[in-house]
């Protein structure tokens, strides 16, 4: 996960696209924006506030100091008190109703996202690897936190100051408003390359970050290997090496940087100068007066702050629209399995006929002309050597994928015409793990029907023979599992899988069976409960025992995607073909 | 973790000691910030005397205007030049200090390893050491700051103390807002990331049990679970923003009020004439100025502590001394000459690497022992695989032979020479392990079989590939030798890791090879290819096979079945079969886990 620093070509986003994102996310947040436009006019108030300090202070001036009058002084300093107590109200104000709006629309994206990519069908996942899911879903949307929680509004005060500002030059001294218009240019032109600039250094430092990590991680995770061949020297000049790049990516980030900041600092002061030496001239001819020059003096000096703030949001501005583009990207996936219409009927045969199979963007097929009748109540054991596509036709027959050829059917009734919810009512598929999720166990059994009952929960457990194990627990089947159940052993975890089976009663169940090992023990129970889930159900079984394949009434014999072989165990040695060979081999490995 | 030591003056000692090789830098970055100082004082000056006698007084107005310009110019340039060493030093702090830590954790015992976490030393390297680097920034900075502050409150008390008084009272208040405010955003900053930590698991849980999840079409579960978690981050952020309303808008407006006083009392000092309208506005300035100072002063301390926590965690990494090292005096191992001119033998290379084991005892926990009384011995050449159940200690024997873990009581020798006696690359290099789960690192094939050697000659990989059984595969790959693999690169399947694993072990060359049984990880129609990659590296070498997989036994001479810490009984395979009602237990067992026969099948696209 440390690797996932490193930038990807989606990162670098050009500006059309960049606004495209920009609009997409506006169109997005159209429920908030009431809470936006409430923010904005807070944020207003707050800037006014702000710049009606310089104005004040140009009224005391103008029309208290300068005829002595202290009573208008007075009111000066009461309006000055008052404004900024204002400012304050309203500038609290923005940030709690900018947060609201801005935490409003993440939660959205958050719940959108999720929701689609779990619309999506299994090739998606095959296709997108899970840490990049999940980055999505945290890293990618967390980036956007803190553009939420002042970028956004340091963005509209910024915009407001600026405009505001330029508007009340305008209206104290159109002449001393060309101090502003001498300097800013400069400012603006400055930012825009302190921008360009900055932002190719920070993708390379970002580079450089995520090698500079990979080659750590490398160094702590083959520490057993470097030291058992005593190659801690090398390493660690390797490491240097990488760590001395990603110093020399800082230092050139900085180089390219802080000229901007001084700049900055130079340009402020010299519209100050120009103040004083322009204003002073206005004076002494009499166009301004005294307190005009000073507040225009005092505004420019608000006015320089925010502009270099602007410019240090670009590079969050430039990231959260490259993880907003991401997972836009998410949201324009369009699911590729889609739901039928027709409900399955209660029982009937399995048929798959002329299936071929193959993932998307590959060339080779992974099943191939493939034809077997599953009879209602018939146990199937499915064979073969890894990467043959047994594996796929189970997944092909609970239509976790659809074929690309051919059909399957369920009692008549084409599995793709089918409403995806009568499906998983007539067809599971029990994977080899037991997959826990995080919630108790009956939460765990209740993923396969979210209604059922503690009692229902039960009755799943006792089907399968496993509830007076799990009831002995303290907690009884209230009992956390922890993360990923890491509290329950591996065939405790397999129960649980099973009883989710148990508690839907399908017609049809498809077993891929985990070929890792069990405790003597629980291994007995797991059997037990295998045995009395199949019953006399149609049963589909990719199989890894010699001892499941004997109790199959028939074997399918699958080899590189293609049926070699169907029939029971004796037909199957008879003909002395692959099956025979494998159950030599088997024979041969067990010990005598 | 016993050994280590970490008190605050320890802990603050490691900074002081990288600082100090940096002294010349960082005393130049604080020459930097005075003369940064002075410019940023002089404005304010110049800008006072500029309205009382450039516009007030119409005397030489632009004069006045091009210092302030001047002073201005200066103030960026080392604006710019601080900033740049302030960066440049605390950056170079963080390298430093990374390659030290990196270093030692190379260095530490297996033992310690073991028992941690590899994100935990990760973080110690990398989000630790960021800590540092953000307060190192701020060292000379706020020296720099300090001193204005000083000298601001000087110049402006020596002008006019009581309005010095009036201008000044708030900002200790902005500071004390500042601290306030570090305060309680932390915790709440703490409740964010636990809830997003939480929305994490759903996420994660979601994508890995996808197939789960679509059997029984359980989304909405999943979706109900995931929008409590997403309304919790939002409550948790708004609590945290709430915060920030109250704070940041203080923060920021309090010096105004200081700024209101000035307008006020100055106004009226103006007014009787004690005070230049000049004056007032350059107070009005100096106030502004030391807005940002006091406020960096307030993160300055909350840094402080944030690096003081890092380097305590830091320490306790460097503070952990390894407890496996060189021996003061080594001896080195009988090479092969010597050994045949003592015996006279006629062979003129005696194969070299006979290895004893003589009651040895070990355990990881002091209380739980797995190897006891555990006697083995090996002639030069000979190769033995070790049977036992789980939790027998076989897979020990390999990593007390190397010295990952030092024995407790009882000797082991290499040809006559305690391991303890040797250097400890000696050693390693002249006991080879293949481990059980291969590491590839992020570089070409070839480097990656040459890791023992990096100078080693392209035709020398080539054979140990052959010998291996490697090279077909890997001039398939797309560059071939230059094929990059690790994380980053090319994915190898297991059996392809595996045979790169006992190439690397080929090429090193060593007398006495440990195979932690190589087969494992591999399906088993490809078990056979390693298999005889395994049995063209032992012939002729000292190889003990720690055998996982019965197919594996055959491979050796003999076989030594160990149980409960202990080798109850030698002999050839055939042997044991026949007589020892053990063997044929534990044999039975390793079947039983072993009737994967058709293979454990992926996702089916491997």
């Amino acid at each position: 996960m440390w690797g996932m620093n490193a930038i990807e070509e989606e990162d670098r986003l050009d500006a059309d696209a960049a606004k495209q994102v920009m609009r997409r996310a506006a169109r997005m947040a159209a429920p908030f924006k009431r809470t936006v436009l409430s923010a904005i006019g807070f944020s207003a108030i707050t800037t006014l506030g702000l710049l009606m300090g310089p104005v004040i202070v140009r009224y005391g001036i103008d029309d208290g100091i300068k005829p002595a009058d202290s009573g208008t002084l007075r009111t000066a300093v009461i309006a000055y008190f008052i404004v900024v107590s204002i400012a304050y109200v309203s500038s609290r104000q923005q940030y709690i109703f900018i947060n609201r709006a801005g935490e409003g629309f993440l939660r959205l994206l958050r719940i959108r996202v999720f929701g689609h990519i779990q619309k999506q069908s299994l090739a998606f996942f095959d296709r997108n690897k899970s840490g990049v899911l999940v980055a999505r879903m945290t890293a990618d949307i967390e980036s956007m936190a803190e553009l939420v929680q002042w970028g956004l509004l340091q963005f509209v005060s910024a915009a407001l100051l600026l405009t505001f500002s330029f508007i009340l030059l305008l209206i104290l001294s159109w002449q001393l408003t060309i101090v502003a218009l001498l300097v800013m240019p400069v400012i603006v032109i400055a930012s825009r390359k302190f921008q360009r600039d900055s932002n190719a250094a920070y993708l390379d430092v970002r580079d450089n970050v995520g090698s500079n990590l990979s080659t750590l991680q490398e160094g702590i995770t083959g520490v057993r290997v470097i030291q058992a061949y005593a190659r801690e020297p090398e390493q660690t000049r390797r490491f240097e090496e990488s760590n001395r790049g990603l110093f020399r990516s800082h230092l050139h980030s900085l180089r390219v940087s802080t000229w901007f900041f001084g700049l900055v600092e130079a340009s402020g002061v010299i519209a100050s100068a120009l103040a004083i030496g322009i204003g002073g001239w206005l004076v002494n001819r009499g166009d301004v007066t005294v307190g005009t020059a000073i507040a225009v003096l005092l505004l420019l000096a608000q006015l320089f702050e925010p502009v270099q703030q602007l410019s240090q949001l670009y590079n969050t501005v430039q990231s959260s629209t490259a993880a907003l583009d991401k997972l836009f990207g998410i949201l324009d996936t369009t699911p590729d399995v889609a739901d039928g219409e027709l409900a399955l009927p209660a029982s009937g045969a399995v048929a798959v006929s002329g299936v071929g199979f193959r993932y998307p963007e590959t060339e080779s097929l992974v099943l191939d002309d493939v034809s077997i009748t599953v009879a209602n109540g018939e146990r199937l054991a499915v064979v073969g050597a890894t990467g043959s596509g047994k594996s796929t036709l189970a997944k092909l027959m609970a239509r976790l994928y659809d074929p690309t050829a051919g059909t399957i059917t369920f009692g008549g009734v084409d599995l793709r015409d089918a409403t995806i919810g009568s499906l998983r009512q007539r067809v599971v598929v029990v994977p080899q793990e037991g997959f826990l999720f995080g919630g108790t166990i009956a939460d765990n059994v209740r993923v396969a029907r979210a209604d059922a009952s503690d009692g229902d929960v039960r009755a799943a457990l006792d089907a399968i023979g496993a509830l007076d194990r799990f009831e002995q627990f303290e907690e009884g089947i209230h009992t956390e599992v922890r993360e990923r159940g890491s509290r329950l052993s591996a065939g405790e975890r397999q129960l649980v899988s099973l009883a989710r089976a148990a508690l839907v009663d399908p017609a049809v169940l498809v077993l891929d069976e985990a070929t890792s090992n069990l405790d003597p023990g629980t291994e007995v129970i797991v059997e037990h409960a295998l045995e009395s889930l199949m019953g006399s159900r149609t049963t589909i079984v990719v199989a890894h025992r010699l001892s499941t394949i004997r109790r199959a009434d028939r074997i399918a014999v699958i080899d590189a995607g293609k049926l070699a072989e169907l029939g029971t165990h004796d037909e199957l040695l008879a003909i002395n073909g692959r099956y025979a060979k494998l159950a030599n081999a088997w024979a041969s490995s067990q010990p005598n | 973790m016993t050994e280590t030591r970490s008190d605050t003056r320890s802990r603050w000692a490691l900074l002081r000691t990288t600082l100090a090789t940096q002294r010349r830098n960082l005393t130049i970055a604080t020459l930097i910030g005075l003369l940064w100082m002075c410019g940023k004082v002089a404005v304010p000056w110049l800008v006072g005397i500029g309205i009382d006698r450039g516009i007030e007084a119409d005397d030489r107005v632009w004069l006045w205007s091009g210092l302030v310009a001047a002073a201005g110019v200066a103030s960026g340039i080392f604006t710019a030049f601080r900033r740049y060493y302030a960066f440049r030093e605390a950056r170079w702090t963080e390298t430093k200090l990374r390659e030290q830590l990196f270093g030692h954790i190379l260095r530490l015992h297996i033992g310690y390893h073991d028992r941690s976490q590899t994100g935990q030393l990760m973080s110690r390297s990398s989000s630790d050491l960021q800590q540092i680097q953000a307060f190192v920034v701020m060292i000379p900075i706020t020296l720099s700051n300090l001193a204005m502050v000083i000298s601001v409150t000087v110049i402006l008390a020596l002008t006019n103390p009581l309005l010095t008084v009036v201008a000044l009272a708030p900002l200790p208040l902005v500071n004390f807002a500042g601290r306030r405010f570090s305060s309680s955003i932390h915790p709440a900053v703490q409740a964010v990331q636990q809830e997003q930590a939480e929305l994490a698991t759903v996420v994660e849980e979601t994508v890995s049990g996808v197939r789960v999840i679509k059997g029984f079409g359980a989304e909405s579960v999943q979706s109900a679970k995931l929008k409590v978690e997403a309304d919790d981050i939002r409550r948790a952020s708004i609590d945290a923003a709430k915060i920030r309303a109250k704070y940041l808008p203080a923060i920021e407006l309090l010096p105004q009020i200081g700024l209101i006083g000035v307008l006020g009392v100055g106004g009226l000092q103006v007014i009787d004439g004690t005070l230049t309208l000049g004056e007032l506005v350059s107070f009005n300035i100096y106030v502004a100025l030391l807005v940002a100072p006091l406020r960096m002063l307030g993160m300055t301390i909350a840094w402080g502590q944030r690096a003081a926590a890092a380097l305590k965690r830091i320490n306790e990494v460097l503070d952990t001394v390894p407890l496996i090292t060189d021996p003061e005096q080594p001896t080195a191992l009988p090479t092969a000459q010597t050994g045949s001119a003592q015996t006279g033998s006629p062979q003129r290379c005696a194969p070299m690497g006979a290895v004893r084991f003589d009651r040895v005892e070990f355990g990881y926990d002091d209380d739980l022992p797995v190897l006891k009384n555990f006697n083995l011995e090996l002639a030069a050449g000979q190769s033995i695989a070790l049977v036992g159940g789980t939790g027998s200690g076989k897979s020990t024997v390999a990593r007390l032979l190397i010295r990952f873990y030092d024995a407790e009581a009882g000797s082991i020798t290499i040809d006559g020479v305690p391991i303890g006696d040797l250097a400890l690359h000696e050693l390693r290099r002249a006991v080879g392990v293949v481990f059980e789960d291969t590491l590839l690192f992020h570089d070409s094939v070839a480097a990656n079989i040459a890791f023992a050697d990096p100078a080693a000659s392209h035709d020398a990989i080539e054979r140990a590939a052959r010998l291996a059984g490697a090279h077909d595969f890997i001039v398939g790959l797309p560059d071939a030798y230059e094929t990059e693999l690790g994380e980053r690169g090319y994915s190898l399947s297991g059996g392809q890791r595996q045979r790169i694993a006992i190439a690397r072990a080929i090429l090193a060359d060593p007398r006495i090879l440990v195979l932690d049984d190589a087969t494992s990880a591999v399906d088993p129609s490809k078990e056979h290819e390693i298999r005889s990659a395994m049995s063209t590296v032992m012939d002729g070498r000292t190889t003990i096979v720690i055998a996982h997989r019965p197919g594996t036994i055959a491979l050796a001479d003999t076989v030594a079945l160990v149980d409960e810490g202990r080798v109850i009984a030698t002999g050839t395979h055939d042997h044991l079969l026949a007589t020892d009602a053990r063997y044929r237990e534990v044999l039975a067992a390793m079947s039983d886990a072993d009737r994967a026969a058709a293979g454990p099948t992926g996702s089916g696209r491997s």
